[in-house]
């Protein structure tokens, strides 16, 4: 399903908003654009090695990758399609912060109303549970979902839970067209 | 039976079946792109292996990083593992993790409660 839409929106002040403070200093990786298979490996493979450069953990360095690899194909599979120059590309945004005690990898795409009320409720049914339960969940997932016929197995926001201690925080702006742009930003703490 | 041996490529893992050397192992990361596409081949070449197994398979799982996508796929083929079991062929597990990988781990862990197979688990330290 694709619509044209000539809504002027920008993604980095969108995703600012829920990133007010994030500077060019502890940014290390901001890209928006057409979002696929090859861009998601060349951005996660980019900020591991940052952080090896870096000598961070090597399982915190395991962690971003997962987690930006998470957020990176759900774009590619999920985003709404905008319709341009009847050249349909899949589009979002991703920045990765570096703080002192954390890094935060915010992710932005557009969705549409129906997609908007599945996220929340996927992603609602998430917090506040506990490891225990979480896992319970990934297994019933893992054992009782089918794949879709896009690929994912709808397991991707579980694994993100579980992987970072339950920090999910979402929001949704409202566009035009009864679109919405959908903000998530997860925080991994160093001092795992 | 040939061997199917599967280079490891930035998206997907090493594939070492070989019969004939009785060495069975599944290394490195696996985010491809088309999950069913690479992992069909995989299963099939198993499913023909149990028709006519060694006396004792040792399979090896050292996985780096395996995305959710991945996950269900890697079910399937440890659903093929539980299958040669019941039907009493002799099969162990090995899951090999960095030593500090929680997360690979519990993978391992979840895959072990939910797959009747025996898992062995071995940790490793880390090269760099």
């Amino acid at each position: 399903m694709t619509v044209k839409t000539s809504s002027k929106y920008y993604f980095r002040s969108l995703l600012n908003k829920f990133e007010p403070n994030a500077q060019l200093s502890n940014t290390i990786l901001y890209y928006e654009g057409e979002v696929n298979h090859e861009i998601t490996l060349a951005l996660a493979a980019i900020t591991e090695k940052h952080l090896a450069e870096n000598f961070e953990k090597r399982i915190i360095q395991k962690k971003v990758f997962n987690v930006m690899i998470e957020c990176l194909q759900n774009i590619d599979k999920h985003t709404f399609k905008l319709n341009k120059d009847n050249h349909s590309i899949r589009k979002g945004a991703i920045l990765v912060s570096d703080f002192n005690d954390s890094y935060s990898i915010t992710s932005g795409n557009t969705v549409t109303q129906k997609q908007m009320n599945e996220l929340t409720s996927n992603i609602n049914n998430l917090q506040y549970k506990k490891k225990e339960e979480l896992r319970g969940l990934y297994k019933v997932q893992l054992e009782n979902g089918r794949l879709s016929e896009k690929g994912g197995a709808g397991l991707g926001f579980i694994d993100i839970a579980r992987k970072t201690e339950n920090s999910l925080n979402f929001s949704f702006v409202s566009l035009k067209n009864k679109l919405y742009f959908f903000v998530l930003k997860i925080i991994i703490y160093k001092n795992k | 039976m040939e061997a199917l041996i599967i280079k490891e490529t930035n998206d997907t893992p090493t594939i070492t079946f070989d019969k004939e050397n009785n060495r069975f192992e599944i290394k490195g990361k696996s985010l491809p792109e088309n999950v069913n596409s690479f992992y069909e081949p995989v299963l099939k070449w198993l499913e023909q292996y149990f028709e006519n197994p060694n006396p004792k398979t040792e399979f090896y799982f050292n996985l780096d990083y395996l995305n959710t996508a991945s996950s269900k796929s890697m079910l399937s083929l440890l659903l093929i593992l539980e299958s040669a079991v019941t039907a009493g062929h002799k099969v162990e597990i090995i899951w090999q993790y960095l030593i500090d990988d929680e997360d690979m781990f519990d993978v391992g862990e979840e895959y072990s409660q939910i797959i009747k197979v025996p898992f062995k688990f071995e940790s490793f330290e880390s090269e760099d």
